[in-house]
């Protein structure tokens, strides 16, 4: 060690925090870090490979079955065959994908509280919500930029597959489009659901089964309250994995919500959580 | 400089820091110290808002240092040796914290080249000793090069060479006219490190003085051999005098100068084979200090009970 070198230095510091800086150092972070570069390409991979094996499976069901024209003929396969069911054959991986880039929403988070990151973090900038702010803009490009690349792979790689089975494929039909925008928005609703929960606990394992609870068990446990009271039949309609879904995948998701309610509880799952744990972050001691 | 007016936390029932008035004066080094658990960190936690006050208020500069609007270039920190994710490694924590502030890279490389990290850059901090981690979290604290550094516990896990390092660091800072605010519980390290000290107890601030007072503020004490030491104690026994009889032949004063002994030595004629004035270290005061914090809060809990 050499002490010379600090008074050496002549050019004055400027130094002031900025949100755009912020985000910059979240983003040298975010992609120095391993655990973060394998859950984007783990779901990226699940994603297109479950397409791919969706699309085989259903080709080859209905090759068995006859080919196109006679699959109307069995109930329940009406719409087989189609563009729009080819479409959400596609996506048959959209839950995996909001459950791994929720777990990288939870761990952009809680790893700054079990690491004792968030020390230097809040040090560099002390207006919490700021870095907040910067980890809520990265996490909603970032997922949505993965969710779209994700499915655009999915496209070239089903492409040839949906040809040999005489499927149509069709990425400028509505069906496809609406799988695509609103698959990303499901994708970036669990992750930005995954970041509160990350802020709202502070521990990684925590958040995650908590993730994993909201997507999973709760509906189950609405399942079951509907049958004992009609008006738990509402609140299950607003369970966040059904909403994301239904607003991507109508034909095997469907839903009696208009889609602005549909989007109103979308919102609902998003800023509640992310409200609370912006009033904790700004209250509660960093450890 | 460093504002803390009756800084209060509070965990529930517990106090960890009870009305801390200090200030830390730009252009010196002021030490902070106290035994394990008595708030130092606290403290500190709560210069830098980490930590919300009970009560109270601290000034960087003479604003809240959550206001600040350019925290790296005002305040440098050093709280925990591994505030860093043990993924990362120390080159792309420190450009993360550089880029947060809008500092040049190259900085970062003169952080680096400063605190000796410049071989392991590219390791992971998770494999880090607690000397190198300690390395890197002052290379974060100088980052911005800051008016004000505040570091906690920083030659922990140092080896000499580093102590050595942080003490001509922390001298040459002051000298440049910047507040440096050191914790630790190594007297021996603030007696050559500091000009001034706060000493801390239970929460509440025990002494507040230049190291040179704080030192000499105590009594005196003389080591005294004598063959007859039952005649000298009691030739010596009156108010404000601490007798202590360290095996047949010695006794440890407390209290009169050596010269008094000596006197009454004299006129009792007990015959003295040694009389010496101790040195009092930094470590003694601060032991004393500490211990008599002690005693005190016990006796108030007992008053209080007896009270009721």
């Amino acid at each position: 060690m050499s002490t010379e070198l600090i008074n050496a230095r002549p050019r004055p510091m400027h130094g002031r925090v900025t949100l755009g800086g912020v985000l910059r150092s979240e983003m040298i972070r975010f992609f120095s870090l391993n655990s973060t570069r394998i859950l984007i390409l783990v779901s990226f991979a699940v994603y297109v490979g479950i397409a791919a094996v969706g699309i085989w499976g259903v080709g080859s069901l209905m090759e068995s079955m006859g080919g196109t024209p006679n699959a109307g003929q069995i109930p329940g396969t009406e719409s087989m065959g189609t563009a729009d069911f080819a479409a959400e054959t596609l996506a048959s991986g959209l839950m995996f994908s909001q459950l791994i880039l929720g777990v990288l929403g939870v761990l952009l988070m809680s790893g700054e509280f079990t690491t004792g990151s968030a020390v230097s973090t809040f040090l560099a900038s002390p207006q919490r919500l700021r870095v907040m702010g910067a980890k809520v803009i990265l996490i909603t490009v970032l997922t949505a930029v993965v969710q779209l690349a994700s499915t655009l792979a999915a496209y070239l790689v089903c492409l040839p597959l949906a040809k040999n089975y005489n499927m149509t494929l069709d990425f400028g039909s509505e069906a496809f489009q609406r799988m695509m925008w609103f698959g990303a928005l499901a994708v970036v609703m669990a992750a930005l659901m995954g970041l509160a929960l990350g802020v709202l606990l502070r521990n990684s394992a925590g958040g995650i089964t908590s993730l994993v609870a909201l997507f999973f068990v709760l509906p189950l446990v609405a399942q079951i309250l509907t049958a004992v009271t009609d008006w738990f039949a509402d609140v299950a309609r607003f369970m966040p994995d059904r909403l994301g879904l239904s607003l991507a995948l109508p034909l095997s998701t469907p839903s009696d919500l208009e889609m602005w309610q549909q989007l109103l509880g979308v919102a609902g799952w998003v800023l509640i959580p992310l409200a609370l744990g912006a009033v904790l972050l700004k209250s509660r001691d960093i450890k | 400089m460093i504002q803390v007016q009756e800084l209060t936390k509070s965990y529930g029932a517990k106090t960890v820091v009870d009305h801390a008035s200090f200030t830390v004066q730009p252009g010196m080094v002021t030490g902070f110290l106290g035994p394990n658990g008595a708030g130092k960190s606290t403290t500190m936690r709560m210069i830098v808002g980490l930590a919300k006050p009970t009560a109270g208020q601290v000034l960087v500069n003479g604003r809240k240092f959550t206001s600040s609007t350019h925290p790296l270039v005002e305040v440098g920190t050093l709280l925990e040796a591994k505030s860093v994710h043990k993924s990362l490694t120390p080159r792309a924590h420190l450009r993360a914290m550089a880029a947060t502030a809008g500092l040049p890279t190259t900085r970062v490389d003169e952080v680096l080249e400063l605190t000796g990290l410049g071989a392991v850059q590219r390791k992971k901090v998770g494999g880090f000793s607690l000397g190198m981690g300690q390395r890197l979290g002052i290379a974060t604290a100088l980052l911005g090069d800051p008016q004000v550094l505040i570091l906690d516990e920083p030659v922990n896990g140092l080896d000499p060479e580093g102590v050595a390092w942080v003490r001509n660091l922390a001298r040459q800072q002051a000298a440049a006219g910047k507040t440096v605010f050191i914790s630790s519980h190594l007297m021996s390290e603030m007696a050559q490190t500091a000009d001034h000290l706060v000493v801390i107890g239970r929460g509440k601030i025990l002494a507040d003085a230049p190291i040179g007072e704080f030192i000499d503020n105590g009594l005196a004490q003389t080591l005294v051999r004598t063959a007859d030491a039952e005649t000298l104690m009691n030739a010596l026994a009156a108010e404000g005098v601490q007798l202590k009889r360290l095996d047949a032949v010695t006794l440890e004063v407390t209290g009169p100068e050596s010269e008094v002994i000596g006197r009454r030595a004299l006129e009792a004629g007990v015959v003295l084979s040694e009389l010496r004035p101790l040195q009092r270290t930094l470590e003694d005061a601060y032991m004393e200090l500490t211990r008599d914090a002690v005693e005190y809060q016990s006796q108030i809990t007992t008053q209080s009970i007896g009270g009721k």
